[in-house]
């Protein structure tokens, strides 16, 4: 496709995005890009607090901390980079009218401030393995097969990325799409196995897991991770045809969408 | 002698007489409680123009925002009451759940509005002079939108109650009138608190971060989503010292019928209330001078 070609030559742009979208987050605070660090850190502290700690949410085995960290890794990936990715044409739209870029590259480098937070709570998932593996002498952690664990990650970046190639034309409107999104995500975030694992979800739920993407990706991930929780192939199979499906629909439909919107600027 | 503000009605084209609008160099509490009640008519109009700002930009204003309040309430119903047959004092769990949050939003909405009100209008604040208590009391009114939407989710809950269960879950009772007047109580101590928060605000975007986890911790810390009488005796005395147990308890008492009257912590609320609203102001005065060469 030309306009994957187009973006492949223009790669060097998603720095200057990813820095544009960065500073959206920490521009005039007084800790400034500390707040970078601290923040991926709030989701994981206030889980552990109401839902290990106040509402005791079984977990498999691991401790409970580590288990709402390791969800939070892969969940927030995926919503703070579906966040981050609709807001992006809002944020650097601008670009586009000053110079030539090929307008699909500005979700990519948009969603930058998701990846960023990925990384300090990786950081932060690493360290509590550690301290756990200090104070109870054993380690949780059981890599499966890398491959899955990467497969997953790359699976969550890639859906973030085709579903914000849809809402931010959609976002490109009004503000609409972004109230909705977030909506939408916090009732997704219920349904899939982030706080709890598979195996304690509610029986009259299963049904809208069976037919949630994200559901076999996560699973996935706890297990490659933990070594404990259900592994099916077949859904993680198939829902990685949803992603990728997702992905291509979603670059065209940008592609041709977003140049109509733009005609009538 | 200090330049005041002439006839209000001015500013609406009914009388001829210029608009002055000069600071009011008087300083006190009482002052600025009075400089509330002059300029009661630009609160208003910037009130009307908050929620205006709200709705700009949006496409299908109603239905989102109807849906930005409801859907956490079904989404907390699920978890807490279906799935974890949370308690709810002999009403439905949505019900109990959907009053306990309308309470709620009468104050974290016009906080967390009230305090970007300085950081969000400075562009108007460094062209023009504007008593800028005005900012965060008109701001306020962003918040409100939540309420409004809540209270009409509440009529329906009952109404559709009566028709599954068979019962009216609320009575027309004189303690209904209690109800809006602890609505009024919950959003003045938002106000007082904004008082203070928007300064802070204005001067380091910090503070919205640090804000929204500390009204979510408390948000937890106040009977909203469990019953005030299930708090274990060990953690009570948080009930009664958090300034917020006492409308929503109270709240809940009136339209609901439901629990007991919370003396105590609706004394408490009074009194907090008062302190932080009193003391607010007078800090709020005294960094008014600075905020515009701040922001």
């Amino acid at each position: 496709m030309a306009t994957a070609a187009d973006i492949w030559r223009y790669r060097r742009l998603l720095r200057f995005l990813a820095r544009r979208s960065l500073q959206k987050v920490y521009r005039r605070t007084v800790l400034g890009r500390l707040w970078l660090v601290i923040l991926p850190l709030f989701p994981i502290v206030l889980r552990t607090i109401v839902f290990g700690a106040l509402l005791n949410v079984p977990s498999d085995g691991v401790p409970y901390i580590l288990f709402v960290a390791a969800g939070s890794l892969i969940w927030d990936l995926f919503a703070l980079g579906l966040t981050w990715g609709t807001r992006a044409l809002d944020i650097n739209g601008d670009v586009a009218e000053l110079t030539y870029l090929p307008r699909a590259i500005i979700p990519i480098g948009g969603m930058a401030p998701a990846a960023l937070d990925f990384v300090f709570k990786l950081a932060a998932f690493i360290i509590v393995a550690l301290v756990l593996w200090v104070l109870n002498g054993r380690s949780y952690l059981t890599l499966h097969g890398v491959g899955w664990t990467v497969g997953a990650l790359a699976m969550t970046w890639l859906f973030a990325l085709g579903l914000s190639f849809f809402t931010s034309v959609w976002g490109e409107e009004g503000r609409d799409t972004r109230i909705l999104l977030g909506q939408v995500l916090a009732i997704w975030y219920l349904v899939t196995p982030v706080l709890y694992p598979m195996s304690q979800m509610p029986e009259s739920w299963r049904a809208w897991a069976a037919l949630n993407p994200m559901a076999p990706i996560v699973e996935t991930f706890k297990w490659s991770v933990f070594g404990v929780g259900e592994h099916d192939p077949r859904a993680f199979a198939v829902s990685g045809g949803i992603v990728a499906l997702t992905l291509f629909v979603g670059l065209g439909y940008f592609a041709r969408k977003d140049a109509a919107v733009n005609e009538q600027r | 002698m200090c330049p005041k503000a002439s006839a209000s009605s001015s500013l609406w084209g009914e009388s001829a007489a210029p608009w002055v609008l000069g600071p009011d160099l008087r300083v006190g509490v009482r002052a600025r409680l009075e400089e509330i009640w002059r300029y009661r008519r630009i609160i208003w109009f910037f009130s009307v123009n908050a929620v205006q700002r709200l709705f700009a930009n949006t496409r299908f204003p109603i239905l989102i925002f109807t849906l930005r309040s409801v859907v956490p309430i079904f989404a907390g119903t699920a978890i807490f009451g279906t799935v974890m047959r949370g308690p709810s004092d002999g009403v439905p769990y949505f019900l109990f759940l959907l009053t306990g949050t309308t309470i709620w939003n009468c104050f974290d909405g016009p906080l967390t509005w009230g305090t970007r009100a300085l950081e969000m209008n400075r562009q108007l604040l460094t062209k023009l002079y504007l008593p800028r208590i005005v900012l965060p009391a008109g701001q306020m009114s962003a918040g409100l939108v939540d309420v409004i939407v809540c209270s009409v989710v509440i009529l329906a809950a009952l109404v559709y109650y009566r028709v599954t269960d068979g019962v009216w879950y609320s009575a027309l009772t004189p303690r209904l009138l209690v109800a809006p007047g602890v609505m009024l109580l919950a959003m003045l101590f938002a106000f007082a608190m904004s008082l203070w928060t928007s300064v802070w605000q204005a001067r380091a975007r910090d503070m919205r971060f640090v804000l929204g986890y500390v009204v979510g911790f408390w948000y937890l810390l106040t009977p909203i989503v469990y019953p005030m009488s299930h708090l274990p005796p060990a953690v009570r005395w948080l009930a009664a010292v958090n300034p917020m147990a006492g409308p929503v308890e109270a709240f809940k008492w009136a339209l609901l019928g439901i629990g007991e009257w919370p003396a105590y912590p609706m004394a408490m609320s009074l009194a907090v209330t008062t302190i932080v609203l009193l003391t607010g102001l007078w800090y709020f005065e005294g960094a008014e001078g600075e905020i515009a060469d701040r922001l």
